[in-house]
């Protein structure tokens, strides 16, 4: 082992902005000697510091690895671009947040796969650590195995010739496993190849050297690579003992498995500077453009007393001011009210403020915002992901007019005075007039304001509307439709900006279409990717979730480069739902046929109710029993339009 | 009930700046249960403030921190109450109530802050520190380059006055680790005493890249290493 590069690390800390990023120190870092450990694996987040320390699944992932007395977590990240400028002059190595210590020495790293765009650090982090990036490449041992998880690795082939393995669904249960694995590997010190046999097994675990892709050969048409292969046909499986398609790790009851209560809490200010409890894992709302919607599922959800408990302890451990609460739509909880009046009251007498994203609007979640927030009214959020009714109930998004309407005459009332409105453009089925009603919703709210104050007092109120680019998503239903074309993208934007510029106090906010390209290629990509990505690393991307640094011309290039058609990716079109798709050997546990079913249903506008209601038949109940399936059993016409 | 403790700001806790410090310790006030007096308003803040700020990058051995509770403390146990959740780098050394009715606050009654000032020195450069020293401080004048914070452009100060003593100690003979900065072999170090406060502030570094200038030693961002020692109040003047 090398000695710790604490001192060449600690020479460069005066000369970078927030050293804090590098030096580690928090409360809760876990402190032990890495010699008495059997597996040293390095948690890696793609991205710089701030945003990888907001990241639930990081305190998670760390506490279940280190409560291991065999294993010691360390955390890496991206080093900023001083930083790395600095590393690379002075030959220092990606390093250990805790201990210093050469990537290269960890047993195991695992990267969490947040975003596509956070594909290109990953090789940057390998190249500072480095480490070869294919596998292939690391076959005379001497290197970590390489692992990667998070929602992204649902569909881990654009980088699989980079991974040893990957760990799908719910981490508590495969990382633990894998690394007792390691550790009996490593005691007998057989070939690399047999560690990753004897994981194959291990729920959640895919090994893609196991599996071999097949392509078209002498292809024709627009998407052709340069050397004349075409779509993805499928795969064969080349060892014999690989399962023939991956099932998602699932965790049936989150009560049962333990969350961290000691979290590390940063030094310097981070992203998310709060305590935070995740209430439940899951969804059943249905959302057909919606990928966490799909691959969490079934709904989860923690009993209210282990929340409090939970609740207590990390504020006790921690000495957070803020307390959040994590969820895809935290107002379904099944005891939703109880459980916020509990928390309220405990945060008040505790001094703490509470934050309550994702909360739908109905009247209870105004007394609840109404009595957190007080005087300091932070800006409302509303996500009615499309312009007109007609496409909401095409992708499945249930809010109405009317309940906008209502929401907002009541937020208007108690004294609002800004609300940010969520859309997306490019999705399937949309024409102008969707796009137009992007801004009608916009006018409407105004004119609620205007009905409730006057025309004078218009400068009072803001509006955002924040319209994202579409992105197809595997294991959804619209994972057989087209992106549209970049162009298509800035014609919409254009038609959007000219239908907004004649409302005042409304603003128009939307993101890049060529960093949307990037994303859509590389979300529904197959193994020919990772050209394109080893290619995108030789013209320097790296950063690409950041809007000013993201370079467009750097991502062509590498395109065109790879000698890759990655326009076969994100114009990927399958009416017939037929074809083999690139992550068809992952099984999220919905099946293809729910997913095709309702892909069906979008495009002839009908919806598919929460199916809190009744079951939907999506196939989840085959692998485990859905918890709150049919709770609300008929009770429709109560709940009905006012569970948007 | 008012208080100050003294605390030490070491090792690679010098680089959290004077906010996260302030963080950190509202934190640690709240994990060791103390019952912190709160502003009152919208938005309450705990009563809690440092005397003076110590600049992102230096060491501090006797930093000072007033802060307000509801319920009366120990004095005495108020540093091993809060040392067992504060990270390795800063350490509480001790507390003391202050007089009850006392109007000013520490910051505004400070006078002056002690400093050990270390400055590298490349290799070969031959220089006599305690002459230069001498010559330094016989000038009747002293114009420092300063970064304005208004304008953010590098103006000029007058110095002079505020350099209440200077001296040079030592020549390090051997490599030598300073609460966790290591600090090469051949550097000069010396002795100051600032003037500090809301008045009349002194940065050791304005003084350092100064000194550095007179002297033709080559000065950047890495050269120095500044460890305050401690602060000099003047007492207090109003009472309620």
């Amino acid at each position: 082992m090398t000695a710790p590069l604490t001192r060449k690390i600690q020479k460069l800390l005066p000369l970078v902005e927030k050293p804090g990023r590098y030096m580690g120190g928090e409360l809760h870092m876990c402190r032990k000697d890495p010699a008495t450990v059997a597996t040293r694996f390095g948690f890696a987040f793609p991205d710089t510091y701030e945003i990888g320390m907001s990241y639930l699944g990081l305190q998670i992932i760390y506490h279940l690895l280190n409560r291991e007395p065999d294993v010691y977590c360390e955390r890496l990240f991206a080093p900023n671009a001083d930083m790395e400028t600095l590393m690379r002059s002075e030959r220092i190595p990606l390093f250990t947040i805790e201990t210093n210590t050469d990537a290269k020495e960890m047993d195991i790293i695992g990267f969490t796969l947040q975003y596509e765009l956070s594909y290109t650090n990953i090789l940057n982090m390998l190249d500072l650590a480095g480490i070869p990036f294919r596998t292939k490449d690391r076959a005379d041992g001497g290197y970590p195995f390489l692992c990667a998880g998070g929602p992204c690795a649902f569909n881990p082939e654009p980088l699989a010739p980079f991974f040893d393995f990957f760990m799908i669904g719910d981490g508590e249960g495969t990382l633990e496993a894998t690394c007792r694995a390691h550790k009996a590997w490593k005691e007998s010190g057989a070939p690399r190849e047999a560690f990753l046999r004897s994981i194959a097994r291990i729920p959640g675990v895919y090994v893609p050297e196991f599996y071999e892709p097949l392509y078209e050969t002498n292809a024709e048409g627009p998407y052709v690579d340069r050397d004349g292969k075409g779509d993805y046909a499928g795969y064969r499986k080349v060892w014999e003992g690989a399962p023939d398609r991956v099932l998602r790790n699932i965790c049936p009851d989150l009560n049962d498995v333990d969350y961290p209560t000691e979290m590390i809490t940063p030094l310097i200010e981070v992203v998310h500077d709060r305590a935070v409890l995740e209430v439940f894992r899951g969804c059943s709302r249905g959302c057909r453009f919606c990928q966490a919607g799909m691959i969490y599922r079934p709904v989860r959800e923690r009993t209210k007393d282990n929340l409090m408990d939970l609740a207590r302890r990390q504020l006790e451990s921690s000495g957070q001011e803020e307390l959040s609460l994590m969820s895809l739509s935290t107002s379904d909880y099944s005891a939703f009210e109880p459980f916020a009046t509990s928390l309220m009251d405990f945060c008040e007498s505790e001094n703490v403020a509470l934050s309550l994203p994702s909360l739908r609007l109905d009247s209870f979640s105004f007394d609840v915002m109404n009595r957190i927030q007080g005087y300091k009214k932070t800006g409302l959020t509303v996500a009615p992901e499309a312009g007109t009714q007609r496409l909401r109930d095409v992708i499945n998004k249930n809010i109405t007019d009317k309940n906008i309407r209502e929401a907002l005459t009541k937020a208007i009332d108690l004294g609002w005075t800004s609300v940010k409105l969520y859309f997306m453009d490019g999705l399937p089925t949309e024409t102008e007039d969707d796009l137009r009603g992007i801004a009608e919703v916009a006018r409407s709210i105004m004119e609620i304001w205007f009905a409730h104050y006057g025309q004078r007092k218009c400068g009072k109120f803001s509006i955002t509307a924040s319209v994202s680019n579409f992105v197809p998503k595997p294991f959804t239903p619209f994972q057989w439709v087209p992106q549209d074309t970049p162009e298509e993208f800035i014609r919409k934007h254009d038609l959007l900006r000219g239908e907004f510029r004649r409302l005042k106090g409304v603003f128009l906010q939307y993101h890049g279409s060529e960093a949307s390209h990037m994303e859509a290629v590389l979300a529904r990509g197959d193994r020919r990717c990772a050209d394109i990505l080893e290619a995108c690393f030789l013209e320097g991307c790296k950063m690409d979730a950041w809007r000013e640094t993201f370079d467009a011309e750097r991502w062509n290039r590498a395109i065109e480069r790879s000698g890759i058609a990655a326009d076969r990716y994100c114009y990927f079109s399958d009416p017939t739902c037929e074809k083999p798709l690139p992550w068809d050997v992952i099984d999220a546990g919905v099946s293809k046929e729910f997913l095709a079913r309702e892909y069906r249903k979008s495009l002839r506008g009908e919806v598919t109710p929460d199916c809190r209601f009744a079951c939907r038949g999506c196939g989840m109940n085959e692998h485990v029993t859905c918890p709150t399936c049919g709770i609300w059993k008929g009770k429709e016409a109560e709940l009905g339009e006012n569970l948007y | 009930m008012k208080y100050c403790l003294t605390f030490e700001k070491t090792g690679t806790l010098r680089y959290i700046s004077h906010l996260d410090t302030m963080r950190l310790f509202q934190r640690t006030f709240r994990r060791a249960k103390f019952a912190l007096r709160y502003s009152e308003g919208f938005n309450p803040h705990p009563k809690m403030s440092f005397a003076q700020p110590l600049s992102l990058g230096y060491t501090g051995l006797a930093e000072v921190l007033e802060f307000e509770t509801t319920e009366p403390l120990v004095a005495f146990d108020v540093p091993d109450r809060l040392n067992r959740f504060l990270p390795p780098g800063i350490r509480v050394t001790g507390c003391r109530e202050l007089p009850p009715g006392q109007k000013e606050s520490l910051s505004a009654l400070t006078e002056s802050a002690s400093y050990d000032l270390y400055l590298e020195i490349p290799d070969g450069l031959v220089i006599d520190p305690e002459r230069i020293v001498s010559s330094f401080l016989a000038q009747e004048s002293i114009a420092a380059e300063k970064r304005i914070k208004k304008t953010k452009q590098i103006g000029e100060v007058e110095i002079r006055p505020l350099i209440l003593a200077f001296s040079f100690t030592e020549r390090l003979g051997t490599d030598r680790d300073v609460t966790g900065i290591p600090v090469p072999a051949g550097s000069l170090r010396f002795s100051a005493s600032l003037a500090t406060g809301p008045v009349n502030n002194l940065n050791p570094e304005v003084l350092l890249r100064a000194f550095a200038k007179y002297a033709g030693i080559p000065y950047d961002k890495t050269s120095s290493h500044i460890v305050r020692e401690t602060l000099v109040f003047r007492p207090a003047t109003k009472f309620a």
